[in-house]
């Protein structure tokens, strides 16, 4: 018997890396090793349960600017060139460790897992991997929504309204032209809630978001069913709130499943492990150590010297955090049922890329969590919370409070002292691409205007990216991070000025276009008040 | 004839799955493929690699934004007030070139007051915030500490009640403390400081609900050291 429900929701996203100018680049490794760790493993798990009639229900947010580089035949093209290389290293692979009882068989599972990612990648998918998740969607299992164009924290953008109007609107229309329908829900990047944020999303069509738990605790009205029911905002629109006694066994650092000793330790990688002169054609310009993907050694204990993996173990595991899962959802829902009129709904949001980058066993803990929940005996029942807004139930009116997932639960990782220079800039041009396209309006521009004036709007969203003051906060590639803020305003400002002076170069136009090959259907006008 | 006559419409059976792959095949196969564009433009325009990076760096030479020197560019004085928490308002401020000139480095001459920021807080969301009048709001005085036209501002512990609005003008006291505004913020609609929800649930729900400051804490780095 179905006593309450479990929503669980992977937001898929990675910024925009897409690099032509460069023969190869770096950082367009986020993608590939995305790819090849989480979302291949994620639709290997949908098969299997699909081939197994697993009866459940997953929502799945794909950011635009991640469905656009899953799609875009520069970088398909140099996925297949980046497994190759890790072929061939798991090759050598295989011949360093020979004779080596502990690490042999490790060297032939990697060497079995590339083999299996670039056969399912170029063959069986041929290279696209949205159309095997819209087949999952059209199966009935899996909820797909999206998220901002360019995953913009929109509580910072909030300055501008036609900004954050775009970030939405763009980034549903991209989600459209790439699966033929539309979202119901949306995911508000970063969990950044303002109030009023639900006007905007209603006008696109929205039914529903998710904020973090504080977010529906500090609404302006009691939420008397905590978390564990939506609030409707009000306007039809209703605000899932995050669970934190299920976010925590999973994210926290202290007690989440990912830190057991018997998972594989994200941190030794042979391209860091191996001497320089061996891993040397493997890593970056043959110098800088960089991950492989290739890890021989288990997270072990705190001080501990790092053990051999042994991945029998770690699925065992895995199982076994998969059922303590479920026990504690199913102790949660007979709590909260004594004191609810209605099932509760348990919504459990996570970034996608936990589930096999940085947690390796992630991908089968969430696998055996769905066949779990699918049997009967559990009382639980999976669901989007899309289908749960189905259900004729009654919901509180209150607006959320202010807030984000990020640390401190505001808005301090993405505005701070590391980060603070980019808001005056940012804003700056989007009042200028507000002006451009308000003085144009009602005038015909010509083809070669227009494309300036669409490219101009493509570099102002690629600006406002959340993950540019997230990376320069957390201190990883912030060279990077800054450099790509001030190219992208660099191309706005050129746009600008090209476009103000009558002036287009279409040669330099067509080279940003190639270079940010984004949003194809954008529409400056869209920018008019 | 008519076509609902034709032994032609016999059909053959299909499941429903079957339809969709069929479906998800042709889809494959034969949609306009919008997002090849780019790489037909790559071939068909002739661009090398070289090329573009050569393009991009000429346009970040010529056009990157002066980071430090943007705020001074105004055309007319501005204020931007950004919520960071419950605690705190971030600001940024661009003033015309009489007023930014006269900013103190270190010691004022003793004609030119210092920069003052002056936060107004509105116990309620109002229709249209007005720009405040000095003897109908509360407010208190912030000293401009940075001379890179942003500052973050903490607001005073319990000031606050839910949802509170803020707005900020900047501007200079003069000897009789009064104050000449330069320019006002928008509203900033800022977040409660504290969770007084979470008291009022039964145990059996708030034994599942942490407050925000624990969950934020709590779940700031994974047990792989990604933060969140």
């Amino acid at each position: 018997m179905n006593k309450g429900y479990l929503s669980i929701v992977l937001h898929a996203h990675l910024p925009y890396v897409h690099h032509p100018e460069h023969d190869s680049f770096f950082e367009e490794n986020w993608l590939f090793e995305a790819i090849t760790e989480c979302y291949l493993p994620l639709l290997a798990m949908l098969e299997r349960l699909h081939v197994d009639q697993v009866p459940y229900r997953l929502t799945l947010s794909l950011s635009p600017t991640l469905m656009t580089m899953l799609r875009d035949p520069l970088l398909q093209n140099r996925y297949l060139h980046y497994l190759q290389g890790r072929l061939e290293l798991a090759e050598r692979e295989l011949e360093r460790t020979r004779g080596l009882p502990q690490f042999e068989p490790l060297a032939q599972m990697y060497m079995q897992w590339f083999q299996d990612a670039l056969h399912r990648y170029q063959h069986r998918y041929e290279c696209d991997l949205l159309t095997e998740f819209q087949r999952h969607h059209s199966a009935g299992c899996l909820e797909l929504i999206t998220t901002a164009a360019t995953h913009g924290f929109l509580p910072l953008l909030n300055v501008s309204p036609v900004s954050v109007r775009n970030q939405i609107g763009v980034g549903i229309a991209s989600f459209k032209s790439q699966f033929g329908f539309a979202p119901s829900g949306f995911w508000l990047p970063e969990c950044g809630y303002y109030p009023g944020l639900e006007q905007a999303l209603k006008a696109e069509g929205i039914t529903y978001f998710f904020v973090d738990s504080h977010a529906v605790m500090d609404a302006d009205q009691p939420p008397r069913h905590g978390v564990y029911a939506p609030l409707d905002c009000g306007n039809g629109v209703a605000a899932f709130g995050r669970d934190p006694a299920s976010s925590r066994q999973v994210w926290s650092a202290e007690e989440g499943y990912p830190g057991d000793g018997d998972y594989r330790e994200y941190y030794r990688d042979i391209g860091f492990d191996l001497p320089l002169e061996y891993i040397a054609p493997y890593i970056l310009d043959g110098e800088t150590r960089i991950n492989t993907g290739i890890k021989y050694y288990r997270i072990t204990g705190a001080k501990q010297t790092k053990q051999v993996y042994q991945p029998e173990r770690a699925k065992q595991k895995a199982r076994q955090h998969a059922e303590d899962f479920i026990v504690r959802r199913q102790q949660q829902i007979d709590a909260l049922t004594a004191e609810m009129p209605q099932a509760p709904l348990i919504v459990a949001p996570y970034d996608a890329e936990l589930f096999g980058h940085w947690w390796f066993e992630g991908p089968l803990w969430l696998e055996q969590v769905l066949r779990l929940a699918a049997s009967s005996e559990n009382g639980i029942q999976t669901v989007s919370c899309g289908d749960y807004l189905q259900l004729p139930l009654q919901h509180v009116q209150a607006t959320p409070a202010a807030s984000s997932w990020g640390e401190h639960g505001y808005s301090s990782y993405w505005l701070n002292e590391s980060n603070d220079w980019i808001y005056p800039l940012l804003h700056k041009a989007a009042a200028e691409m507000e002006k451009l396209a308000n003085d144009l309006r009602g005038f015909t521009v010509s083809d070669l205007q227009q494309r300036a004036l669409n490219q101009a709007a493509r570099s102002l969203l690629l600006a406002q990216s959340s993950d540019w003051p997230f990376i320069m906060k957390a201190g990883t590639t912030i060279d990077y991070a800054r450099k790509r803020i001030t190219d992208h305003l660099a191309r706005f400002n050129y746009l600008h000025d090209a476009i103000r002076k009558n002036r287009i170069d279409e040669r330099y136009l067509t080279a940003l276009e190639i270079m940010d090959d984004i949003f194809p259907d954008i529409d400056f006008r869209h920018y008019a008040a | 004839m008519a076509f609902s006559s034709s032994p032609s419409q016999v059909r053959m059976p299909l499941s429903a799955e079957e339809m969709r792959a069929i479906s998800l095949e042709i889809s494959r196969g034969f949609a306009p493929r919008r997002f090849r564009a780019g790489a037909a433009r790559l071939t068909s325009t002739g661009f090398s690699p070289q090329e573009l990076l050569s393009i991009s760096q000429q346009i970040n030479r010529e056009f990157a934004p002066p980071q430090q020197r943007a705020a001074a560019q105004a055309e007319s004085a501005k204020l931007v007030a950004l919520p960071v928490d419950p605690e705190h308002i971030h600001v940024y401020w661009q003033l015309d070139e009489a007023a930014q000139a006269s900013v103190p480095l270190t010691e004022p001459p003793a004609d030119v007051q210092p920069l003052t920021l002056r936060v107004y807080s509105h116990p309620a969301p109002p229709e249209a915030v007005p720009l405040p009048a000095e003897s109908a709001k509360t407010w208190f005085d912030v000293p401009v500490a940075a001379e890179r036209s942003q500052q973050q501002i903490t607001l005073p512990s319990g000031d606050t009640c839910i949802a509170g609005i803020y707005q900020v003008a900047i501007g200079r006291l003069n000897a009789q403390q009064e104050f000449n505004p330069l320019a006002y913020s928008q509203a900033a609609a800022v977040a409660p400081q504290v969770s007084p929800m979470t008291e009022r649930l039964s145990p059996a729900m708030a034994q599942f609900i942490m407050l925000p400051s624990q969950a934020s804490s709590a779940l700031a780095v994974t047990a792989s050291g990604q933060q969140n």
